[in-house]
């Protein structure tokens, strides 16, 4: 049958969509000093993954919605606003 | 064999858009960029374009002219099942299915990700994983589509995606409906 055929360039994709999907979670320890620590600079923090290997925290503060990025050491790396 | 006008060129700008669109947007640009949220905004644009060519548009393109329906899919399997040929005009019974899958997929991308930009939803877990989750589906379903218009192209004769570029199926003069 053709659709023999078919499904190995169906799960090639299924496979390629889902590569794309690559973050994970930091640990509880680190996920609650990161929110305290935040939390008490005014952000409402909404998630804290790990992305492409730097820790991404997703916060909004002063009406804006922020992408915060922090080095190993939790100090600010760099904040991408959304717009 | 016998040409018939099937698909405008609305269609075929919303089709080839689509697909542009789609993939740039699942595999080439950056989740995070600015590029992947105006590329989105421009599928919105083209889904709305759809619909209301799907309400007033040409006879092939009205929604009224493939309905989702389970009976005439069946049928449509069992003619396949059986070798008998039957060559439909416009959208078949199960491309029909397809269609409606995909917009609906691309329809949920779209409103997942306009979420991801609002305050209220900025962060939300759910709304993302709805989002990827509903990229890998509609991508499948787009290979699935591919996969099937190959298939029935070499099945009935008549060169499928050729029609989706020039807008005309070159068929052969039978019962064609």
């Amino acid at each position: 049958m053709k659709l023999v055929k078919a499904l190995p360039l169906i799960l090639a994709c299924a496979v390629a969509g889902n590569a794309a999907l690559a973050s994970s979670r930091v640990n509880e320890t680190t996920y609650n000093e990161i929110a305290t620590k935040m939390a008490a600079e005014g952000y409402d923090v909404r998630k804290i993954e790990i992305e492409d290997g730097e820790i991404e925290v997703y916060a909004l503060k002063d009406g804006k919605r922020l992408e915060i990025y922090l080095n190993a050491d939790l100090s600010v790396n760099r904040i991408k606003t959304n717009d | 064999m016998r040409k018939v006008k099937v698909w405008d060129p609305i269609i075929r700008l919303f089709h080839w858009s689509v697909v542009l669109t789609f993939v740039a947007n699942a595999w080439a640009i950056d989740d995070e960029s600015k590029l992947h949220q105006q590329v989105g905004w421009l599928i919105v644009a083209l889904l709305g374009l759809r619909v209301l060519w799907g309400l007033v548009g040409t006879q092939h393109a009205r929604f009224s002219d493939f309905p989702p329906s389970i009976p005439a899919a069946m049928r449509q399997v069992q003619d396949i099942a059986t070798g008998r040929l039957h060559h439909h005009i416009g959208h078949s019974p199960l491309g029909a299915w397809m269609i409606y899958a995909l917009l609906l997929g691309l329809a949920g991308l779209c409103a997942t990700g306009v979420m991801m930009t609002t305050d209220r939803f900025w962060g939300i877990g759910w709304v993302e994983e709805i989002h990827e989750a509903l990229m890998v589906v509609t991508a499948v379903a787009a290979c699935v589509h591919v996969a099937a218009v190959v298939i029935e192209s070499r099945r009935t004769g008549v060169n499928l995606p050729r029609a989706m570029i020039t807008g005309t199926k070159v068929m052969p003069h039978d019962d064609a409906r």
